[in-house]
């Protein structure tokens, strides 16, 4: 018991690579954009409401995106995301803004606002670096307290979990649901002609269940990552395919990088970049 | 690593935050899928696409000729939307759906036709039979 306070008190100071975080950051805003932007647009509306919309979510999801006071942008962000997730979404009855891969995307932004995503990949960062070359100290380290990355790897979780619980009955099970949920994309109410489909269908159905129920779990072990991110990444990319998930597939993969050690993510974009682990300051853990 | 420069007023903040914010994260949908809580802003269910093809009924039409044979009925070719008709013309959800689909297939096919059908819908417990073929959908 005491060595899991320890390790949460350590957890609660913990600082690594901030890259990991700001490319979630810069992800996370591009997803918000393709998903309202267009929807927003001032020549759609007429009330007042709107155009009080319109300038607050655009500045501050570009300062966020480009990380100018990405804190404050990225805090800005989260609330005008709320209001349009609670005040016209749920109390102004504006249905898509309630699903839940909007959810899921607006939920993401309020966590991520509580990590230094502005400390990587952001014109604050340049600001810093160009500081430090004037004054002849060194760049500060692209690195910060990541206590509240866990909160977005659990969100990601309780999606898989949570839609595994759901699944569990025999309409889905059977593979009925799965077979009805095709039908309604592709055929309609016409008998499928693709011979074993009901067997296809019973068997997908059977595999996402159980792969939704390992993926919260194994997600977290990071020596399975090579495969199991990747094999999660294809999952949602199939499902991207197959059916309109709009912006919850590429959600999940930018979700994925809160499971990832943020070192190796730093390490990645070293190689990518063709420089020597130095950057981040301190040697990896 | 680094000195934490944090406090420990803000050290004790961020452990209740994350506490807080794990607790509401993982436990929260099991309000509204295990207790049968309702769900609302703050408390949502992790249901996709569970209402998605409900009540989509799967139909097989067939006409009977007067020498006893049965020939299948392609109900998009009869009632002429072709078979790139647009989805909300090809999905029938509900019975009722299906019934009066059938109604407009008698009137195309001509007043002597015998159209049956075996229909199955998608209800909450999975594939439900609707309708048999031994039903005549056409009223003489």
């Amino acid at each position: 018991m005491q060595a899991l306070i320890d390790r949460w008190r350590a957890h609660l100071v913990h600082e690594g690579s901030t890259r990991a975080v700001a490319l979630m950051r810069i992800g996370f805003v591009l997803l918000v954009w393709s998903r309202y932007a267009d929807e927003i647009l001032p020549f759609r509306h007429r009330g007042w409401d709107w155009w009080l919309l319109v300038p607050a979510f655009f500045v501050a999801t570009t300062a966020m995106l480009f990380g100018v006071q990405t804190r404050l942008a990225t805090v800005a962000t989260a609330c005008v995301l709320a209001t349009m997730y609670g005040v016209f979404g749920w109390l102004g009855g504006h249905e898509p803004w309630v699903h839940h891969h909007t959810y899921l995307l607006n939920i993401g932004v309020v966590w991520l606002a509580l990590t230094p995503c502005g400390r990587s990949f952001s014109v604050d960062r340049w600001r810093a670096v160009r500081h430090a070359e004037i004054t002849g100290a060194e760049p500060p380290p692209e690195r910060g307290p990541l206590w509240a990355v866990p909160l977005l790897a659990a969100q990601c979780s309780a999606v898989y979990l949570w839609s595994a619980v759901d699944k569990t009955n025999v309409r889905f099970l059977s593979g009925d649901q799965l077979e009805s949920i095709l039908m309604h994309f592709y055929s309609g109410s016409e008998p499928v002609s693709v011979p074993g489909f009901a067997t296809v269908c019973l068997v997908a159905s059977v595999f996402v269940v159980l792969v939704e129920y390992v993926l919260p779990v194994a997600l977290f072990v990071r020596r399975w990552h090579p495969w199991v991110v990747l094999f999660a990444m294809l999952f949602h990319g199939v499902l991207y395919v197959a059916i309109p998930v709009g912006t919850f597939t590429l959600t999940m993969w930018v979700y994925f990088l809160a499971y990832v050690d943020p070192e190796a993510v730093h390490r990645f974009v070293d190689q990518l970049t063709g420089r020597p682990y130095a950057t981040s300051g301190l040697t990896p853990r | 690593m680094l000195p934490d420069p944090s406090g420990p007023t803000l050290r004790a903040l961020r452990g209740l935050v994350l506490a807080t914010g794990l607790a509401f994260i993982l436990l929260v949908p099991g309000w509204v899928q295990i207790l049968g809580g309702r769900p609302g802003p703050f408390v949502r269910p992790w249901r996709m696409y569970s209402g998605v093809g409900r009540d989509l009924c799967e139909v097989r039409y067939e006409q009977r000729l007067p020498d006893g044979r049965s020939v299948a009925v392609d109900r998009l070719e009869v009632l002429g939307l072709g078979p790139n008709a647009p989805m909300f013309q090809r999905e029938l959800v509900g019975v009722g759906a299906v019934r009066a689909d059938a109604r407009r297939l008698c009137q195309n096919l001509g007043p002597a036709a015998d159209l049956r059908a075996t229909v199955r819908c998608a209800g909450p417990q999975g594939w439900a039979p609707a309708i048999g073929p031994e039903e005549p959908l056409c009223k003489r």
